[in-house]
């Protein structure tokens, strides 16, 4: 009983680390780019499935998969990316949601490799080199890593030349413009470390749930999920997408237990709608902002 | 029939040929030549709507000509990129201001300077032109809070920190005091003197233009109406005309 209390909580966490790696992952292109993406989940749903598919299929470590799943996330992000890089705002964001829906129709047909609509069940052998645990703490661990390697990145870019690049291709590209910066190389390079990162949260997910199906890694309400942690938590800030997702997937955990259902979503949308209303510039972005006006004033 | 420029010595470095441009019907920019000089002060005047805005972002590659060339500093950027015109020497600022409002006026300024340097020295180079500027005590500032007057100057500090050949100056000067004004007259010269850049600039404080300019071209209705040595263009009829009306 006491375990599985345990795994209950656990699991939360774990998941609570993989949804704050993706946002942040998202973050990096919409949040200092500007280029709100909603296709995320086509780059998460990729990477999942190239492990399960390496695993099961030919019975290679899924290490090579998440290699492979990182390699065709990353050239499709850019192939991808390119047309769409002439739209702005809105229909950026509209053109993006095209390609997750696309996947999901793709892994429903290419019976041969994803198994169809029925999905891919991942065989249960535990060790590293199958990235198969027995305990979920060795799971938290690694979802831990994994967020803090998005979240050091994001620092690192936060502080630096890509950084002040991508912001200022947000804020004005006509004036990024005439201070010499290539616009389309720079969102090339967010937009493909964006898609590695996301891929390798995918990578994750396919040895953790150890089930795939077309639905569950390529669904519209992934990507939706994992914008709306970081708007929640703040928009182009490296501690955001973490702060998003340690007040909102926990909630969502503890209401899918008590509640279940419509009551569940109710709630949560009432706590999404209070987040949006009372900090709109995300929680952090918020917070930063009434601290500032407290010292200045 | 482009007989008059090249009157100011010195090497051409900017030469433009018979540029136009059109949106739709309107020609905004017809026939224009222009040829500046290294370290050439160059002042570029005109009833609203004569095409001057345009003609820069063509210049700055911010608008393809439909036809004509342009040359600069032995290269040939017709129709070039705003980007590559950057990168090739041009600084411009915006008469609608554009600063990067997220950013401090610091940043804005770093953004430019790291066209050529590290981030480190980028930063040290945009403090320098900021002070320069007259905006030392606003650097750590949002940009975005900017007044219309401060945000003048950060265009003036952001067309700088790509480290230009020429700078492109649309109307810098508008809305500033007569005390602002001739600090400004002071500084824009000095770019000239000090730097060695060659300075195109829009503007309607005639006083300014005057004492500045080596030469001014004056367009109207998107066509070169004159062009020469201030004095001499302020007291052409056609220029007159175009200003005031022509009594007919």
């Amino acid at each position: 009983m006491s375990t599985l209390f345990n795994d209950y909580y656990l699991n939360i966490a774990v998941m609570t680390c993989l949804w704050a790696a993706l946002s942040g992952a998202w973050n990096l292109m919409a949040g200092y780019g500007g280029l709100v993406s909603l296709g995320q989940s086509a780059f998460f749903g990729i990477g999942a499935y190239m492990t399960a598919i390496v695993y099961t299929k030919y019975g290679i470590s899924p290490w090579f998969g998440l290699v492979a799943g990182i390699l065709v996330t990353t050239g499709l992000a850019a192939v991808i990316s390119w047309p769409c890089f002439r739209l702005r705002g809105a229909f950026f964001s509209l053109a993006t949601l095209v390609f997750p829906i696309a996947m999901e129709i793709v892994a429903n047909n290419l019976n041969d490799y994803t198994r169809g609509p029925s999905g891919i069940a991942i065989p249960f052998r535990p060790g590293l080199d199958t990235f198969i645990f027995r305990s979920r703490w060795s799971y938290l661990v690694a979802a831990f890593a994994l967020m803090m390697l998005v979240y050091g990145i994001t620092r690192w870019i936060h502080r630096g030349k890509l950084g002040l690049y991508l912001i200022a291709v947000r804020d004005d590209e006509a004036t990024a413009a005439s201070m010499g910066i290539e616009i389309v190389s720079v969102k090339l390079i967010v937009v493909m470390i964006s898609a590695a990162l996301t891929a390798v949260g995918g990578f994750f997910y396919a040895q953790y749930i150890l089930f795939l199906d077309p639905p569950s890694v390529f669904s519209i309400n992934i990507s939706v999920q994992i914008a709306l942690l970081s708007i929640i938590g703040g928009l182009g800030t490296p501690f955001g997408p973490i702060v998003g997702s340690l007040v909102m997937t926990p909630l969502d955990g503890v209401l899918s237990q008590f509640f279940g259902g419509g009551p569940r979503l109710l709630i949560y949308g009432v706590a999404l709608l209070a987040a949006v209303l009372l900090a709109p510039k995300g929680i952090v972005g918020t917070a930063k902002e009434w601290r500032r006006s407290r010292w200045t004033c | 029939m482009d007989m008059l420029s090249g009157a100011v010595s010195g090497k051409a470095l900017m030469h433009a040929s018979a540029l136009v441009l059109r949106f739709g019907g309107l020609v905004a920019v017809n026939e224009v030549s222009l040829t500046v000089a290294d370290r050439e002060i160059v002042g570029l005047i005109g009833p609203n709507g004569a095409g001057k805005t345009s003609l820069f972002n063509i210049l700055s590659g911010q608008m393809r000509p439909d036809s004509g060339s342009i040359r600069f500093a032995g290269r040939d950027l017709t129709g070039a990129s705003a980007t590559v015109c950057a990168r090739a020497g041009i600084g411009r600022t915006f008469q609608v201001v554009k600063p990067l409002g997220s950013l401090t006026v610091h940043e804005n300024v770093t953004v430019g300077a790291l066209l050529h340097h590290p981030l480190v020295v980028a930063r040290e180079i945009a403090a320098r032109i900021v002070q320069r500027v007259g905006m030392g005590p606003l650097l750590q500032r949002p940009a975005g809070s900017l007044t219309l007057e401060s945000r003048k100057r950060l265009e003036l500090a952001r067309a700088l920190s790509i480290e230009p050949k020429i700078l492109l100056l649309d109307e810098i000067l508008a809305g500033l005091n007569a005390s602002e004004v001739n600090e400004s007259i002071d500084l824009i010269r000095s770019f000239a003197r000090h730097d060695g850049l060659a300075v195109i600039m829009i503007e309607h404080n005639l006083h300014a233009v005057m004492s500045l300019a080596d030469k001014v071209v004056v367009l109207d209705y998107g066509r070169k109406i004159a062009e020469g040595r201030p004095e001499e263009v302020v007291r052409d009829p056609a220029v007159i005309a175009a200003y005031l009306g022509s009594d007919g």
